[in-house]
């Protein structure tokens, strides 16, 4: 997933896009050494554990779990991986640019 | 290792949707042979336990594995596809239909041997001879992620024939998370582009598909809705309230978290410990990712 999430981050670095994780690890202290590592950028919550509040909130049950959502904040597609992702995200962007609201 | 771990789903979702590349038939003669014997029951525990070695010996090579490729070949060399096995499990339940021996043969081919003709066949003899047992509490549990219509045809006959109630709660349960996903599914598709469609038809097959995707998502959706109600109301004694208070949260989900709802908020703390929230993000488009690096 890492190569593919810094592939999209940097892609889309110039367009009206964010990429947010929900994290459930347990040590924050590993998870930072991992930041480092993985060169990960991108933001996360930080969600304590797999039953933590916002997991369980949105009752998620495998991980990694995918949503993606139109600019104005509305579910618009679940679990896409690999090049489907990319489409998504893609198709979304171009309806948000064709409203001509976009900033 | 956890890098190693980390993509063997893949490499396993890989032999789902391509049962039968790579590896050898393992003994496909003895499965006439075997149906023929008379203690079905030791037959099928055989052909289990010949799995459960070939499978112990995958891990141990695979665990082993120090390089990408060296897990790939321990891949391709030994992991012991379902789908090998499931022609003589299917032939043993056959034989002796009634026999507690095919319900455990016909549920480990459907747990297990995805997309073969097995596997429809395993679900047939399950509806036919074996919705009434108490173990079909376990086996509608494991059909959860088999997303087919024979696969429903035992968890509806389950509901309507079985005088357990964890077996009805269970079947009941696994029935709505597979309408809502299909809820789901239906709409994905409709919003597909027309290159993700013509994937998908080559996947499924052209009918298949537009079978699914002349359903209509509300509806499907509303009955998942309903049969999640009744696990809520009618099985919250059941299983110490596990289905219960599962159903509770995948009713939040078709309501709150299906596709064209607007997303809830999120607020807490990135890994720095400063707060922020979802709504920050509005008018971009986002990808909420929910990971851990395990």
């Amino acid at each position: 997933m890492y190569p593919h999430e810094r592939s999209l981050v940097e892609r889309l670095a110039d367009e009206p896009f964010a990429l947010l994780g929900i994290n459930s690890d347990g040590n924050l202290d590993a998870l930072q050494d991992t930041l480092r590592e993985e060169n990960i950028t991108w933001r996360s919550w930080y969600d304590q554990s797999t039953s933590g509040p916002i997991a369980t909130a949105w009752n998620v049950s495998g991980w990694p779990t995918i949503y993606v959502l139109d600019a104005d904040g509305v579910i618009r597609f679940k679990d896409v991986r690999g090049d489907d992702l990319d489409k998504a995200i893609d198709t979304l962007l171009a309806e948000f640019e064709g409203k001509g609201d976009g900033k | 290792m956890r890098t190693n771990t980390r993509w063997l789903p893949a490499l396993l979702a890989l032999a789902a949707a391509a049962p039968g590349a790579g590896a050898q038939e393992p003994g496909g003669e003895e499965a006439a042979a075997g149906a023929a014997q008379d203690d079905p029951a030791a037959e099928v525990a055989t052909v289990l336990e010949e799995y459960d070695d070939a499978m112990k010996a995958f891990s141990e090579a695979s665990q082993a594995a120090k390089t990408e490729e060296e897990q790939e070949k321990a891949f391709s060399e030994l992991y012991p596809h379902p789908s090998k096995y499931a022609p003589r499990l299917v032939a043993i339940a056959k034989a002796h239909p009634a026999h507690a021996a095919a319900l455990e043969a016909a549920s480990w081919v459907a747990e297990n041997a995805y997309g073969t003709k097995e596997q429809a066949e395993a679900l047939e003899l399950l509806v036919a001879h074996h919705a009434a047992a108490p173990e079909m509490a376990d086996v509608s549990s494991s059909l959860r992620y088999v997303r087919t219509d024979e696969a429903r045809k035992v968890l509806r006959k389950v509901i309507e024939a079985n005088e357990h109630a964890a077996a009805r709660a269970s079947a009941t349960y696994t029935l709505a998370l597979h309408l809502a996903a299909e809820a789901d599914q239906v709409r994905q598709l409709r919003a597909a582009s027309e290159e993700v469609l013509t994937r998908q038809a080559s996947f499924f097959g052209e009918d298949k598909l537009n079978a699914l995707m002349d359903k209509d998502p509300d509806l499907v959706a509303q009955e998942a809705e309903q049969l999640l109600c009744k696990v809520i109301e009618d099985y919250a004694a059941v299983a110490d309230g596990r289905y219960a208070k599962d159903a509770e949260g995948d009713l939040f989900a078709l309501r709150n978290l299906a596709l064209g709802k607007r997303a809830p908020e999120i607020e807490g703390k990135d890994l720095d410990g400063i707060p922020f929230k979802l709504s920050d993000y509005r008018g971009r488009v986002v990808v909420l990712d929910f990971w851990g690096h395990w």
